[in-house]
């Protein structure tokens, strides 16, 4: 009996919002008359205020975000879920920090290091567009990817490209509580032109002892493009940053330079269970199957049959469907949908459902039977 | 070519016009219903491509306006001690009714947002204020009546199966009072659009399956309680001992929403040029000829702005017909590039202020309360 009244108190509160409100959340009733007062009020998320855009390189910028009273605060390495509104699609990408939590606590700000994804629709819009006065939406931080408080031996910092933006947030916090534990940083991209916050790593090298930074180019001049003989990774290179004997390894960069990286640490006896790994998206979905699947996407009248499935997500839009949808890596739970028959794969775990009726996220479920959903 | 029996000439030509001018339907050859395919097609595509911030932007308007309506319609109601803030109240919260209804529910639930992907605005979240509850109306609405649209007995829109409409209904005695059942559908109209789905004239013929209809029937009580508690008990009842006010107002609020509703869809497709279609007609049909079928079948409302954003848009029912899912605000600007179309192929493009329309919707009532003697051209 006990147990049940908050249950019981939670349903009548739910009920009485839907008949008042017409939704299950008063909050959302309200949201648009909040946003129209003022773009940062809000009853359903985290506002933040661009406050100034800086340019890093050819294809990389800075965004450095106010976030309201309200937003947590983060760790060192940790990411965000923002929602921003591009040309009027609501869309939700995830970024790591690339500030200190020291700026934030002494300034309130934070900011994101973007690199242009060709083709991409939302970072090409934040390039593009978003500016300095416009307000998105940001998630609290979270992700594995922080220093242990109880850090003590040096660490190793192996980063790609984009793949440095935890890592500056990590360093940036270290320089600025001169370097507790030792660091050091291989850093690879495709020219010396390409390397996001270049400058100030080597200036944060020059002026602290305890942290070593190698910059690694790929290719000679952006123009002529011959490559480099030390280019990308190699066994020598992890030789030399082993050698200085850190405790934990922390790795960050595209999947198959992280595939090499973690192969070559292995090689030279470094455990796995040392390394961090900072990763964004899905792993490849394994497609084809034997036989032929079906999924009827039961509200919208529409199926769809093929032999390779990818994401029920991916398959709803293919057939011209527009089922919500947020972070797109089983974070947000924005895409749930009530799956009334067959059986899905989730594509981050592994992990394979009932045949039952029940709720799931479309944007991590691949079909392995036919498949009844509530679109 | 060696078949045994070649076909003529004339026979080619022949099955080549699917509607061949008879039962008064404008003449269509398979050629014309390519090109008007194409054009309303390309027509669709070219404002698909534009859609944008703009689009998103006058939705979370009129939500912000249907609020604010909602909000002064209520207290003042509540807070009224004579009989002009009192009706401004209930004028407010009728108007914040018919554009929740109207402009924002039912192009919601049309999926004419669905592209922004704001959760607040998908048709798969959107609920209502009014008896019927969203997936009934998607199924009886959106799949039956947009897909079926005037085809007599398949949509059941037409008439909503108390009123004769065409002679292809059969006259029965009780038609002759159907103007009694047509004023009592306007006054309750929001429980008439919830009870549709209950297809009371299966009661008749005796096919009514009560399994089958459970989840509906749990899904309109559900939805019937909460607007019934809202409008005739909490509310009422935070105004203490003018409960009987408050509750008056409501109930007048609800009527006002009722008649206009009901009046703007009846001119949609009850006009005396809309036309109807068999099943037989529809069989096998293109998308050329599904377009012809909605032009045919609806009926557009001239007038203003105010007029268009009042009637949920439904004043270009004919745009709506052809673009169900495109944004409504978009509708005034495809008006002329429509009217242009049909002008190409020698179609109707039926139009004419509320009155006028009104006008002919109860002449049809009223004509067809009696059985036919002769086939009519409408």
């Amino acid at each position: 009996m006990h147990s049940q009244s908050p249950n019981l108190l939670q349903r009548a509160r739910t009920w009485i919002s839907s008949s008042l409100f017409n939704t299950d959340r008063p909050a959302e009733y309200f949201e648009y008359l909040l946003e129209g007062i003022d773009p940062m009020w809000s009853a359903l998320e985290c506002k933040a205020r661009v406050m100034a855009v800086r340019t890093e390189t050819a294809d990389t910028k800075t965004w450095v975000l106010q976030p309201v009273a309200g937003w947590k605060g983060f760790e060192a390495g940790q990411h965000i879920h923002i929602t921003l509104d591009v040309n009027g699609v609501r869309s939700t990408r995830t970024f790591t920090i690339s500030s200190s939590p020291a700026q934030w606590r002494q300034s309130g700000t934070i900011t994101l290091t973007v690199k242009r994804v060709r083709e991409g629709r939302v970072t090409g819009w934040m390039h593009d567009h978003l500016q300095a006065g416009d307000v998105i939406a940001i998630s609290q931080a979270e992700g594995e990817f922080v220093l242990s408080p109880r850090q003590e031996a040096p660490v190793g910092y192996i980063a790609a490209g984009s793949g440095i933006t935890p890592i500056m947030s990590q360093l940036r916090w270290l320089a600025a509580h001169s370097m507790p534990v030792g660091a050091n940083l291989l850093y690879f991209a495709n020219t010396r032109n390409d390397f996001i916050f270049g400058k100030e790593i080597q200036a944060l090298s020059q002026s602290n002892a305890r942290l070593n930074s190698h910059l690694i180019a790929t290719y000679d001049e952006p123009e002529t493009r011959h490559k480099l003989p030390q280019a990308p990774i190699c066994a020598e290179q992890i030789q030399a940053l082993l050698a200085t004997k850190p405790e934990r390894i922390y790795l960050c960069g595209p999947h198959p330079f992280r595939e090499i990286a973690k192969q070559l640490l292995q090689d030279a006896g470094f455990s796995a269970d040392r390394i961090h790994e900072e990763a964004f998206g899905l792993p490849p979905v394994q497609r084809a199957v034997d036989e032929p699947i079906t999924v009827r996407f039961a509200q919208s009248h529409t199926e769809t049959r093929t032999q390779e499935p990818g994401t029920l997500l991916e398959m709803a839009e293919a057939a011209g469907l527009t089922p919500n949808s947020g972070c797109r890596m089983g974070i947000c739970y924005t895409c749930k949908c009530r799956k009334q028959s067959g059986q899905v794969r989730n594509v981050v775990t592994g992990e394979v459902s009932g045949t039952e009726a029940e709720d799931i996220r479309i944007c991590v479920s691949t079909p392995l039977t036919d498949v009844d959903i509530d679109i | 070519m060696t078949t045994a029996t070649q076909p003529n000439v004339e026979q080619l030509v022949e099955e080549a016009v699917r509607f061949k001018g008879s039962q008064g339907h404008p003449r269509l050859t398979k050629e014309q219903s390519e090109g008007l395919q194409r054009d309303f097609d390309a027509l669709r595509d070219e404002i698909r491509e534009d859609l944008g911030k703009p689009d998103v932007d006058y939705i979370k308007n009129i939500i912000r306006v249907q609020r604010y309506l909602e909000i002064a319609g209520r207290t003042l109601i509540h807070f009224s001690f004579t009989p002009v803030p009192f009706l401004l109240g209930v004028s407010a919260l009728s108007v914040s009714k018919i554009l929740d209804n109207m402009e924002i529910g039912h192009n919601v639930m049309h999926g004419q947002w669905d592209w922004a992907n704001d959760p607040k605005i998908h048709s798969r979240n959107f609920e209502w204020d009014t008896a019927c509850d969203a997936q009934s109306w998607k199924r009886t609405h959106n799949y039956e009546h947009h897909t079926f649209t005037n085809i007599i007995g398949k949509d059941r829109d037409y008439g909503y199966a108390v009123l004769r409409l065409s002679d292809d209904t059969p006259w029965r005695p009780a038609r002759s009072i159907q103007i009694v059942y047509f004023a009592a559908l306007s006054i309750f109209f929001q429980w008439g659009v919830a009870l549709h789905e209950l297809e009371s004239e299966r009661f008749r013929d005796g096919t009514f399956d009560l399994e089958e209809k459970k989840p509906y029937l749990r899904g309109l009580f559900r939805k019937g309680a909460k607007q019934a508690f809202k409008d005739y008990l909490f509310f009422p009842a935070l105004a203490g001992p003018f409960f009987w006010k408050v509750m008056l107002g409501n109930a007048m609020a609800n009527l006002g929403r009722n008649l206009w509703a009901s009046a703007i869809i009846f001119c949609g497709h009850f006009t005396e040029q809309a036309h109807t279609f068999t099943q037989e007609q529809a069989d096998n049909e293109t998308r050329g000829e599904w377009y012809y079928r909605q032009l045919l079948g609806s009926s557009n409302l001239s007038g203003g702005k105010l007029l268009h954003i009042m009637s949920g848009h439904l004043s270009y029912q004919i745009e709506h017909h052809l673009f169900p899912d495109l944004p409504a605000n978009r509708y005034e600007e495809l008006g002329p590039k429509v009217e242009a179309i049909c002008k190409k192929y020698g179609l109707p493009y039926n139009t004419g202020p509320f009155w006028q329309q009104y006008g002919t919707v109860l002449k049809r009532v009223w004509k067809y309360s009696f059985p036919s003697v002769r086939r009519s051209p409408a």
